[in-house]
């Protein structure tokens, strides 16, 4: 009890307290999608250092709190960090869907115990693997600082991730690799659209400290003038 | 970068363009504050004198027309209703009593019509929540509970305070107490730095009472207004960790909070309004703001009190108390039978899933026409 008193006494008000429990669901995000892509794709076991069921568990709590702190915040101070507030409530729903997919690549671990293989694709697969761990510690500095060019960085580069992603789902529907078996195959699309979706939701956070609320979600319109846009 | 192209996520304490600017918050508006405060004490004061330039015959009109406590009661709920202030209000009762208008019986009434009128800012702030059904169905529950409570609490108080005149004895006593204790003397200095403004300002109007009692009262209700909004900017903003279930998990706690959070603000309309969103939204329950809701009540009381310090009447200081024993009275009576104004309330706000129309009409009735229609007909 003395230690809620302490809570409430604190200098951070509800809106800042969002915004840190953001942070740490981003960095939860994180270390579930190290562990889980580790054991579907290194591990011959599908054991995780943590059940992640209760860390999603807990990144749906954090959700929730968020909503309830920032819709409290702007019903007691008034409405001038607004977007900021609106701006957090998009994104916490951003990472708790990335949660899903990690959670989804877990059960993808457990339907497929042995290493995951990539085949041909493999290349792709590790370089793809690679820019979505680096999108995830840049998001988390993106977000904590908050930083509009690392931000920025990730919106750059979204573009050519999803195209690759997309293209390597078609070549294994099409069979272009004969020596993949039907449940690698399988694993192996729905692991691409799954690190495809990943991407997305860090492209979308990256949004919110780039754009203004109406494109949260959106590119960056600053790179319109380097590719067209794909709204 | 122009406002088209500016970022949402601004990190939290760092922009320092609104309230989070410390010269702003440690300088100019306990600065502010005190010049609002000054204010207010200068229009009570202001307003006593004032009312004493009326005449005879124009107390003895107000006195007779106030005499009838039902008149009384419903001058006070749309006196209020209009204002939207019961601190205003009763305020504005206490500078009368003290320039002899209207007697303590006759202002009794009033006050307790104050506590009713108020209600009215919290219930146009569950109207926000119209267009959506279920939402609005708890917003509107959060709302009037408090006017439930309230006119429950005038039912029952109202005629015991009319047959055994218990609340004047009660509070004139506590004023002796309060006397003796040396309180006078305490508050004393005070009137030192606004009598003689009091009295210049009634020389410049050439001694007019209706222009004098004009002013005062525009300078009450902008020293209110100040204090008001600076208090909110100083005290809400920093407790709104409060509005969570621990505060609101015990009777106790969510009462306290109300009364001190009132007393601080100095509007129940305010604090009062703060948790109907809330409430709408789902995060807080009907139970839990009920105690909230009559802490606030209690905490709005502390205006009217200092009011009636600065007028040193003997009569107006026990009027400001006869507010507060009112409400402590209703605290005392219903909030062991929470149940029966919550069910009321929880049975209101399900009509309005039957036609949006009832509130409105219920809100115009109540706060408008009833009042209107009676004080038109007993006057």
């Amino acid at each position: 009890m003395f230690e809620n008193f302490i809570k409430l006494f604190s200098k951070q008000n509800l809106l800042d307290q969002s915004y840190e429990t953001t942070v740490t669901m981003l960095k939860s995000d994180l270390e579930m999608f190290r562990a889980t892509m580790d054991v579907l794709r290194n591990e011959e076991t599908a054991e995780l250092p943590f059940d992640i069921y209760q860390k999603d568990k807990e990144i749906n709590r954090f959700e929730r709190e968020v909503r309830k702190n920032v819709l409290t915040h702007l019903a007691v101070s008034g409405v001038h960090n607004v977007a900021a507030g609106l701006a957090l409530v998009s994104i916490v729903i951003d990472v708790e869907r990335i949660g899903d997919y990690c959670k989804n690549i877990a059960e993808l671990a457990v339907a497929h115990p042995e290493k995951l293989k990539g085949g041909i694709y493999e290349t792709d697969l590790k370089e793809i693997e690679t820019k979505v761990l680096e999108r995830f510690d840049k998001i988390i500095t993106a977000v904590e600082e908050p930083n509009i060019e690392v931000a920025r960085e990730i919106m750059a580069d979204y573009r050519g991730l999803t195209r690759k992603s997309d293209g390597i789902l078609t070549d294994i529907i099409a069979e272009k690799d004969k020596s993949l078996t039907v449940h690698d195959a399988v694993v192996l699309a729905l692991y691409f659209r799954y690190l495809k979706r990943i991407a997305s939701h860090l492209m979308n956070i990256a949004s919110s400290v780039v754009n203004p609320f109406p494109r949260i979600g959106f590119r960056d319109k600053s790179l319109d003038k380097k590719e067209p846009s794909d709204e | 970068m122009g406002p088209q192209t500016k970022p949402t996520l601004i990190k939290p304490g760092k922009d320092l363009q609104g309230t989070d600017n410390p010269w702003v918050n440690y300088l100019l508006k306990p600065l502010g504050l005190l010049a609002a405060l000054y204010i207010f004490i200068l229009s009570i004061t202001l307003l006593g004198d004032s009312f004493k330039l009326f005449g005879k015959d124009f107390a003895e009109t107000l006195l007779k027309t106030t005499s009838n406590p039902v008149v009384g009661l419903f001058i006070g709920i749309l006196s209020t209703s209009v204002i939207q202030s019961s601190s205003t209000t009763t305020s504005i009762v206490v500078g009368m009593v003290a320039g002899g208008m209207i007697s303590i019986e006759g202002a009794i009434p009033i006050v307790m019509g104050a506590n009713i009128g108020t209600t009215i800012t919290n219930t146009l702030v569950s109207m926000a929540h119209i267009t959506r059904s279920a939402e609005f169905e708890r917003a509107y529950a959060g709302a009037i509970v408090h006017d439930v409570f309230n006119i429950l609490t005038v039912i029952v108080i109202f005629p015991l305070q009319l047959y055994t005149n218990f609340l004047s004895d009660i509070a004139l006593w506590l004023e002796k107490i309060f006397e003796n204790a040396g309180g006078f003397h305490f508050i004393s200095p005070i009137k030192v730095i606004t009598k003689p403004v009091s009295e210049m300002i009634i020389g410049l109007l050439q001694n007019s009472s209706w222009i004098c009692a004009i002013v005062a009262i525009i300078l009450l209700f902008m020293a209110l207004k100040f204090i008001v909004d600076i208090m909110k900017t100083l005290v809400v903003t920093k407790v709104e960790g409060f509005f969570n279930k621990f505060i609101f998990k015990t009777t106790f706690r969510s009462l306290i909070l109300g009364i001190i959070l009132t007393a601080l603000v100095q509007s129940s309309s305010i604090t009062t309004s703060l948790v109907v969103p809330l409430v709408g939204a789902g995060i807080l329950t009907l139970r839990q703001i009920f105690p909230y809701t009559l802490g606030a009540n209690v905490g709005t009381t502390i205006t009217a009190i200092m009011a009636s310090l600065v007028t040193q009447d003997v009569s107006a200081v026990a009027v400001a108390f006869s507010h507060l024993l009112f409400n402590i009275c209703g605290i005392a009576i219903f909030l062991p039978l929470k149940k029966f104004p919550i069910a009321i309330a929880k049975k209101l706000s399900s009509l309005t899933l039957k036609s949006r129309l009832i509130p409105v009409i219920t809100l115009v009735l109540i706060f408008f026409l009833i009042p209107l229609a009676l004080i038109y007909i007993l006057r």
